[in-house]
């Protein structure tokens, strides 16, 4: 069985048995790092963000750890003050931004729309070695001139010292440039390199977010130039424009910051939003419920985004019709967003449910994003916000939305297309531990955070007053939880990538279309051009030999080769009537 | 362990006549949320078990339902209209001061709060205030963004360089405090206190040692009967004895309250100079023993000796005579004059 299963790139119909898969195709690491493929470009980055988001935990560990008791636990505040910089600057810049658009949207997006490649393979490779270049850039400045301003960058305090502040928003300017590249190669590529058949109402809906994620990258990093450019006209020509010692505005840097900042927050949760709309289709095997208001969804909230930046700045001094307006604003943000919840819940309903990792933080995203979502409103309440400002209910608030809803859309995602992307399944029983240890520990870190902040603690504090303590304690243990959860995932996915069995096809059984070529796929992805001849989701015209065979675009359905050259897909097939999954099959293999 | 490990409420009590109208909305919002985050979760999981993947069963083709799709989309609007509208009314009344307020000038600086009522009469770190009667903090920065926020009484405003921000309260008389025997005012009674934090990151320097930075910018609200206000603004403590409060008759001197003012959240002297020798360095001079009396060489290129003379122009003028290697930096503090004396005597003691 185990041979007919490693012998899977034999799947592929019409005789090119002999194709290897991307990852073979070129031997060297040369030939990665001047790779124009799209999916070796992905995994790089895929690297690159999964080193980044290590770095960033360790500043987290070390910022919960300091806050164990009030004073001094482990370091000095200026250290501390660095830490939490270091922290959200590249949780935000190196890792969120980029994790899911740039690692998996580079990989699946043209998989998923039956093309070659993107638009511009090199265009595609310049974004890669931008981010490399931007991310290094960052740490540097970061480090040499000790930020300690917290990932905001607020004038005057980031300008009183030294000019920590422009090398740092150079570095998010170059970082802004890999962003916007990503983002018109995106758009072009869902333009002009659609496979036949694949109009736009068959999009995956996958698609759909990268396109509304790639509109906002193009849109509002320009912004992130002007700003740099300001603060340089400010430092060397003095002109004052931030620094009220000039006769400038230390507000209007808010608002160029979060003009740009918080349509940001748009690029970093609707791609996750988009990797948990074909979870749950897989996992449901169900289309989703309402798929034209879904993807219509994720481009409101890219338009609305843009415009509800003053709810950063409700306490900062601004105009009381300013904040009337932005308040206003923000609130419809809810509906785009109560529309997908609602939406995805519907998707459930009288459909055949199956529980594996992916699937798992698929549901723990419904479940964290709903939170976040909720405790949003609280802070578009004018009145309720002034309470809550720059307290850790806001620190919760905004990790649920982040890590709750991006990252784990994100670890779900990358559970999901692993077997995709390596060609290798993981060991389900230790991927489920590890789910828990991580869905467990971010609710223990995050919940008493709600707590700590609607009783007034202030963000960003290295000290706090006694009667804060038990929570923190409670938050810290969480933090631990989590990070052990991250650390047996990082241990799981390596013994896949060491010793892990050779992954079918489409292990999931799933009906995308992404899921139809080998795993890994060949260097051009289809061998021959793909003709869509239905939706991505329509598990009611695909059959199960189609489901885990492979769907064929030929006329008259599925190519009797592919049948017989997968001997074992055509069992695992049969298994699944019978109410086993793939998965199961392939487990009671290995036993 | 702690008896107050978890609190027994989501908000602090509410201490100001605006915030149980805060506290109304909240719990407005938390509800509907509640109910939200039930039906949401509760659908979810109901699902899960009844549709959970099973022999012989297969999954029902999605249908449209528009109608569903369209009550789903624009019904919460009527919610989410309530919360924004109790939300913006309830926050412009907390916006507009009522005409008969008093006015109070606050000053943020790193990392430490000025007050000055509105006869003069300064304070650092505590600020007095009447019960019952609303009270208008008119606020400033001197360095970079600084937030006053009140947690008992649901205010917070940013304190903005080059700006004046102001916000409101009317601090609750609270009657289930008994003061005992009320009939004489008395300047150093108090009704009950109110703590301040400052919600801007504002930074740090410094080990722990002698931190002063963000998270240590605290101050309080000290609440009295308005006769008791009254009479504090007339006869305001004695300087040497602020308040009297956990003060030892013998810790009353002149150079023991210059102690005092030098802590990082009074006048804030600690937040840059030191007074150990081995302590690290900060933005201003070590002010270690023997530092009275030393000479020092100045940026101009001149030589000073460390007096009286030195001292008192460099605290009132701070950027006139600065010390070889140091930046001029140092704000100007306000003070009175019994203040400063205080606070030379004070450094003569080192």
């Amino acid at each position: 069985m185990a041979t007919t299963t490693a012998a899977n790139p034999a799947a592929e119909p019409h005789g090119h048995a002999e194709e290897p898969s991307y990852i073979d195709a070129k031997p060297g690491f040369a030939s990665w790092l001047t790779t124009l493929d799209h999916k070796r470009i992905g995994v790089m980055y895929l690297a690159g963000i999964l080193t980044m988001f290590f770095v960033g935990g360790i500043m987290a560990i070390l910022v919960r750890t300091e806050l164990w008791g009030p004073g001094r636990t482990i370091m000095d505040p200026d250290t501390y003050n660095q830490v939490f910089t270091l922290h959200g600057a590249i949780m935000v810049f190196l890792f969120i931004i980029p994790s899911v658009p740039a690692a998996l949207g580079n990989i699946f997006l043209p998989l998923m729309i039956g093309a070659k490649d993107v638009s511009f393979p090199r265009l595609n490779l310049l974004s890669f070695y931008i981010y490399v270049f931007g991310a290094c850039f960052g740490v540097y400045s970061i480090v040499t001139n000790a930020v300690d301003t917290g990932w905001t960058f607020y004038t005057p305090y980031s300008t009183r010292t030294d000019t920590s502040v422009v090398t740092m928003t150079t570095a998010a300017f170059i970082l802004g440039f890999s962003s916007i590249l990503t983002g018109v190669n995106f758009i072009a590529t869902i333009h002009t390199l659609r496979a036949p058949g694949l109009h736009w109402k068959r999009l995956p809906l996958f698609v759909w977010g990268m396109y509304a994620t790639s509109i906002i990258q193009v849109l509002a990093t320009p912004v992130l130039a002007i700003t740099l450019f300001l603060l340089i006209m400010e430092n060397v020509l003095t002109l004052g424009i931030f620094n009220p010692q000039l006769g400038g505005d230390p507000v209007l840097f808010q608002h160029f910051f979060w003009f740009y900042s918080h349509p940001a927050v748009y690029i970093m949760i609707l791609p996750g939003m988009a990797v948990v709309n074909e979870i749950i289709a897989t996992f449901s095997r169900r289309k989703i419920f309402g798929y034209m208001f879904v993807a219509m969804s994720s481009v409101a909230l890219a338009l609305i985004g843009f415009l509800v930046w003053g709810h950063h700045m409700f306490v900062a001094g601004m105009s009381e019709y300013a904040t009337l307006v932005f308040s206003a604003l923000t609130f419809l943000v809810a509906i785009p967003s109560g529309v997908k919840v609602f939406n995805w819940t519907a998707t459930l309903y009288k459909g055949s449910i199956s529980f594996e990792s992916p699937m798992l933080y698929a549901l723990a995203f419904l479940v964290l994003f709903t939170i976040g979502g909720l405790t949003g409103l609280f802070l578009g309440t004018l009145a309720v916000d002034v309470h809550l400002h720059d307290t850790y209910f806001v620190v919760a608030h905004f990790h649920y939305v982040m890590v709750g809803g991006t990252v784990f859309g994100f670890l779900g995602g990358l559970h999901y297309w692993w077997p995709k992307i390596f060609g290798k399944l993981y060991d389900e029983t230790l991927a489920r531990i590890a789910f828990a240890l991580v869905f467990i520990g971010f609710n223990t870190t995050f919940f008493p955070q709600f707590l700590l902040g609607s009783h007034g603690m202030p963000r960003r504090y290295y000290d706090y007053l006694p009667h804060f303590q038990g929570l923190h304690q409670v938050s810290t243990i969480g933090a631990f939880t989590l990070f052990a959860g991250f650390l047996l995932m990082a241990f799981m996915f390596a013994q896949s990538l060491r010793s892990g069995r050779r992954s079918p096809r489409n292990p999931w059984g799933s009906a995308g279309y992404e899921w139809q070529t080998a795993s890994p796929p060949i260097e051009h992805n289809f061998h021959e051009q793909p003709v869509m001849e239905r939706g991505p989701y329509d598990y009611h015209l695909a059959t199960e030999a189609e489901l885990f065979a492979g769907y064929d675009h030929e006329p008259g359905g599925i190519a009797s080769g592919a049948v017989h050259a997968v001997g074992g897909h055509a069992a695992a097939a049969h298994d699944h009537e019978e109410g086993g999954s793939a998965d199961a099959k392939s487990r009671e293999e290995e036993e | 362990m702690d008896p107050n490990f978890l609190p027994s409420s989501q908000l602090p009590p509410a201490l100001s006549t605006w915030a149980s109208g805060v506290d109304d909305i909240f719990y407005f919002i938390f509800w509907v949320s509640v109910v939200f985050f039930v039906g949401i979760v509760g659908a979810m999981l109901f699902f899960m078990v009844k549709y959970r993947r099973r022999p012989g069963v297969k999954a029902e083709p999605t249908g449209h339902h528009n109608a569903l799709e369209l009550v789903w989309t624009f019904s919460p609007l009527i919610l989410l209209f309530v919360m924004f509208h109790w939300g913006y009314t309830h926050y412009i009344e907390g916006a507009i001061a009522p005409d008969d307020a008093i006015n109070i000038r606050v000053r943020a600086r790193q990392w430490a709060w000025s007050f000055e009522h509105a006869n003069g009469l300064p304070e650092d770190g505590v600020l007095h205030v009447p019960a019952g009667r609303p009270v208008r903090l008119i606020m400033s920065s001197e360095d970079v963004l600084h937030s006053f926020f009140i947690p008992d009484f649901r205010v917070k405003r940013d304190a903005v360089p080059g700006m004046f921000t102001s916000l409101w309260f009317n601090a609750l008389e609270r009657p289930d405090i008994d003061l005992g025997d009320v009939s004489t005012p008395d300047a150093s009674r108090e009704w009950y206190r109110a703590q301040v934090y400052c919600t801007e990151y504002c930074g740090a320097s410094g080990s722990w040692d002698r931190n002063s930075g963000h998270a240590t910018m605290y101050a309080e609200i000290v609440v009295q009967r308005p006769e008791d206000y009254e009479e504090f603004l007339r006869t305001p403590p004695p300087l040497y004895c602020p308040d009297g409060v956990g003060i030892a008759p013998d810790d009353c001197g002149m150079a023991d309250a210059g102690r005092r003012l030098f802590a990082a959240n009074q006048k804030g002297c600690a937040a840059c100079h030191q007074v150990d020798p081995a302590g690290p360095s900060l933005a201003g001079p070590n002010m270690h023993s023997g530092f009275w009396g030393r000479s020092e060489n100045l940026t101009s290129g001149e030589t000073v000796t460390i007096d009286e003379e030195y001292v008192r122009d460099s605290i009132r003028n701070p950027r006139a005579r600065v010390v070889a290697g140091y930046e001029p930096v140092m704000p100007s503090i306000r003070m009175s004059d019994a203040e400063l004396d205080a606070l030379v005597a004070y450094l003569q003691t080192l």
